[in-house]
């Protein structure tokens, strides 16, 4: 996550950022995972659309997420729609078409790739990193 | 029979995997190549960003994707969850 608002400081003037919270990847009911236990983020399946964004608020505000937050509906159309589970990122150019499209998370989420696409796809980006 | 069920809606697939004795399923099986094919999906760069108008977290407002595509400004769209 600190990559990505880094690269939301970054471009936020010149592109827009959308944070799309989607069903959970490992609650305590569906296949918790170990390391989540030890770092005790651990949280069952939301049952309604109040514990989902509930939930949601939780997550943005731990892992200190700045960019806007939307969470997906119950029925998960926009996770459908974009094949986004677990994780996943993307580029939508200003026409409103795909320039970038991640592999599917946990492996394919690579901020660095996102960075390369937002080079080509916005004008003027340096071809350095900024000065921090 | 593992490819078929990552196909299938991601809590259908934690439900089966759940029952899997793990690590044995990530280093028996590919499992990450079967992965990444699995969860390849149907949008591909080129294609119209599907719409979708979502509530914010604290659901003041609400957020339609062809309104931000209509800005002019390319979109960058962060998937996930906490766990």
């Amino acid at each position: 996550m600190p990559a990505l608002n880094k690269l939301y400081e970054e471009y936020r003037d010149r592109v827009s950022f959308l944070v799309v919270y989607i069903t959970e990847a490992h609650p305590s009911d569906v296949w918790q995972m170990q390391s989540n236990v030890k770092d005790k983020v651990v949280f069952a399946s939301p049952r309604t659309e109040d514990e989902r964004s509930s939930l949601a608020g939780t997550c943005v505000r731990k892992l200190g997420i700045e960019i806007p937050a939307v969470i997906d509906e119950f029925g998960n159309s926009t996770e459908a729609a974009y094949t986004a589970w677990p994780d996943r990122l993307y580029l939508i150019d200003r026409n409103g078409s795909v320039a970038y499209k991640s592999k599917p998370g946990p492996f394919g989420f690579h901020p660095d790739e996102l960075r390369e696409a937002l080079r080509r796809v916005v004008p003027g980006s340096g071809t350095s990193s900024p000065q921090s | 029979m593992l490819y078929r069920v990552m196909r299938r809606p991601p809590e259908e697939f934690g439900r089966v995997m759940m029952k899997i004795p793990q690590p044995a399923a990530f280093l028996v099986l590919p499992f990450e190549t079967l992965w990444l094919r699995a969860r390849a999906g149907t949008l591909a760069v080129g294609d119209h960003a599907p719409d979708f108008r979502l509530s914010t977290i604290d659901k003041t407002s609400q957020v339609r994707m062809s309104e931000l595509t209509a800005q002019a400004k390319p979109v960058v769209l962060v998937f996930g969850s906490y766990t």
